[in-house]
């Protein structure tokens, strides 16, 4: 990578660090609404709920891929010749 | 029936006719325009309410009938067409646009037939065409790839050929005055588990739709056929196909909820697929298995809000999907390369390009201000409507808070895929040293024109609301959709599923591998069952047979003939010219019956 492209990249980081701050204290300062109000479930007004489910799912989702890799990835090829 | 009252498929299905036989310029205008007509037709027969009646083999039948998801439907799938042309304009195949037109005609039909055997017939319509696409496609497998489209096809066609005459059959035993109507079917809902001719075939008509829909164990067909296409037609393919079965479960079985429990093993099913997937259409094929499981979703829920939101997500869905499928076919267009780890850092020379595929991933992941977020928001209301408003009855319906918080889930899971994956690894990310540039002028024209509604829709969604079934009665968007806390909401899911994306990237290495899907079934172990196991079997049966014909003591007249006849009349010979008199005796006895003694045995 050149001098000017790791530039781009700290600065990319950076300011994407700093879009995940504000929404952070955005989520804290408004919170959320329920969205069920006769459920009976309140899991989703907890402060920094979406955050923290956003990553957890991304996480989870790569992870679950990843599993599913080890059993069925094969090589590109795998059906040419037939 | 009037030329005003023409079903608007069969204008497309007569350019298909019309398209072979112009050259040049002609043919490119005859092109744009038939899309234009079928779309004028259809909003003319919507305007004016027309149902068109006639008879077939003793059942009414409505070759015209306007639902109440046609008119969004018909809007979305006429500009695709006109979209998909104007991307195919530069492309020298002969075959692959009429095909393209004989396809739209089939999915256009469909949408305004009332009646199950119309429906049928331009179902059937759609097949041919879209395999005919697939052939056309010029690529590795395209030939494979649409001979394994077909046989799934046609197997469904097959389910739902016999699943509708077993309804006409059971309605006509009930006395119901209109057996064939292409309709709700509340008694299918009611009484699913129940065991009857009836709901036997409407088991058979949901299989046979669900097959066309991608949803399990069928689905492997969807991510197998779609990369074989060109880069054309695969932009025509990711269309019609998925959203027309929507259109029909929409129809005969909102309110089904099994179909929510499908429709969410669908969306996971194709993030896990995606994240695995090197091929950029194979990744985008899988993504719309996903966001057609959001819509499955919305029909099994079946309230109004649901269908309004299954409709509308439909449309987006052709909006973004087909620009998504046109940028990857630009890149394809440019490059000649499909695999993810052979692209990357092509910002630098495909600006455009790369702005299109943004607007699409942005659109798909559903961020605020874009289609995708004003139409599976609608979906993810109805869900929580729902188990709001069951548990007011008393009941607990936790099932459906879970249903919820999966689909806020899957759709963190689309923007991974979708949304990230795919422009990062052929846009950014390493260098591939390639330096193409943008594609030709009608393939920028055609992405501009998908770009600007993928936006326009999210600022402006009334526009597409207000030819929803229902018209989203009664929602309070500016309460639901758009505020600072909803949009901090949408945005905290995607930007910090985000941030695990990159901090997690070298789970996302890319190698050159494919993932096994069902279609594994066929296309491995069916061959590699009849080789080992089936065929050896019949060897031994043939070996068998021939001992038992050798050994046979020749009776004492027989020894007495000459050896050559001998051998033949033990042996075993060919049945080629007796079948073929056969048939000639056939032939002249059917021109002798219908020609030469005309009504004289009738």
């Amino acid at each position: 990578m050149s001098d000017a492209e790791i530039r781009r990249t700290r600065i990319l980081w950076g300011s994407g660090i700093a879009l995940l701050a504000v929404l952070l204290t955005l989520d804290l300062v408004l919170g959320h609404d329920a969205h069920f109000k006769h459920a009976d479930v309140t899991i989703d007004t907890w402060p920094l709920f979406y955050p923290i489910y956003g990553f957890l799912s991304c996480f989870l989702l790569l992870l679950l891929a990843r599993t599913v890799g080890i059993m069925l990835l094969r090589k590109d090829s795998y059906y040419d010749g037939q | 029936m009037t030329v005003s009252e023409l079903t608007p498929g069969l204008i497309l299905l007569a350019g298909a006719a019309l398209l072979p036989l112009l050259r040049g310029r002609i043919r490119q205008a005859a092109a744009l325009l038939l899309p234009v007509l079928a779309g004028v037709q259809a909003w003319l027969l919507i305007a004016s309410e027309t149902s068109v009646r006639a008879t077939f083999l003793g059942v009414e039948i409505a070759p015209v009938h306007v639902h109440g998801a046609t008119p969004a439907f018909v809007t979305i799938f006429c500009l695709m067409m006109l979209v998909g042309v104007i991307f195919a304009l530069n492309q020298n195949r002969k075959v692959e646009l009429p095909a393209a037109f004989v396809y739209g005609g089939g999915a256009l039909g469909v949408l305004f037939a009332g009646d199950l055997i119309t429906m049928f017939v331009f179902w059937e319509v759609m097949t041919l065409g879209s395999t005919v696409i697939i052939f056309s496609g010029g690529q590795r497998d395209s030939g494979g790839a649409g001979l394994r489209y077909f046989g799934v096809h046609a197997m469904g066609g097959v389910l739902l050929l016999m699943g509708i005459v077993m309804v006409i059959a059971g309605r006509i035993a009930s006395g119901d005055p209109d057996p064939a109507a292409f309709r709700h079917m509340p008694e299918m809902i009611a009484n699913w588990s129940t065991l009857s001719a009836t709901t036997v075939g409407m088991w058979l008509v949901l299989i046979g739709m669900l097959v066309n829909v991608g949803a399990p164990p069928f689905s492997a067909w969807l991510a197998d056929a779609y990369p074989e296409g060109s880069e054309s037609g695969t932009a025509f393919l990711s269309a019609f196909t998925t959203k027309t079965a929507v259109f029909t479960l929409m129809v005969a079985f909102a309110g089904l909820h099994m179909l929510i429990w499908i429709g969410l093993y669908m969306t996971i099913y194709g993030i896990v697929y995606a994240i695995l997937e090197n091929d950029m259409r194979r990744l985008l094929a899988y993504s719309i298995c996903t966001q057609v499981g959001f819509m499955l979703v919305g029909i099994g829920i079946g309230t109004e809000l649901a269908i309004d939101g299954a409709t509308a997500h439909a449309v987006s869905h052709i909006l973004y999907k087909g620009l998504l499928m046109m940028s990857a076919g630009s890149v394809l267009f440019m490059t000649g390369k499909r695999n993810l780890n052979q692209l990357g850092g092509l910002y630098r020379t495909m600006p455009l390009t790369l702005v299109c595929a943004i607007i699409g991933a942005i659109a798909i992941s559903s961020f605020p201000l874009t289609s995708g977020y004003v139409t599976k928001s609608l979906i993810k209301v109805a869900a929580t409507d729902m188990a709001d408003g069951l548990a007011l009855n008393g009941q607990p319906y936790m099932h459906m808070v879970w249903v919820y918080f999966l689909l806020e889930g899957a759709a963190v899971g689309v923007f991974l895929h979708a949304g990230i994956k795919y422009p990062w690894f052929v846009f950014f990310g390493k260098d591939c040293g390639l330096r193409p540039s943008d594609p030709p002028w009608n393939m920028r024209i055609a992405m501009l024109v998908m770009a600007v509604p993928c936006m326009l829709l999210g600022f402006a969604p009334m526009m597409l609301y207000d030819i929803l079934p229902y018209g989203t009665s009664g929602l309070d968007i500016s309460k639901v959709l758009f505020g600072v806390d909803k949009a901090v909401v949408a945005l905290s899911l995607l930007m910090f599923s985000a941030l695990a994306f990159f901090l997690l990237l070298p789970l996302l290495k890319l190698s050159d591998t494919r993932t096994l899907d069902t279609d594994w079934l066929w296309r491995r172990f069916a061959p590699r069952f009849w080789k080992d196991a089936i065929a050896p079997l019949l060897e031994q049966i043939d070996s068998a047979r021939r001992q038992l014909i050798e050994g046979l003591t020749p009776r004492e007249g027989d020894r007495n003939l000459p050896r050559a006849l001998r051998a033949r009349l033990m042996g075993s010979w060919s049945v080629g010219i007796p079948v073929f008199v056969i048939v000639l005796m056939l032939l002249a006895y059917l021109l002798v019956y219908f020609w030469l003694l005309p009504g004289g045995l009738v």
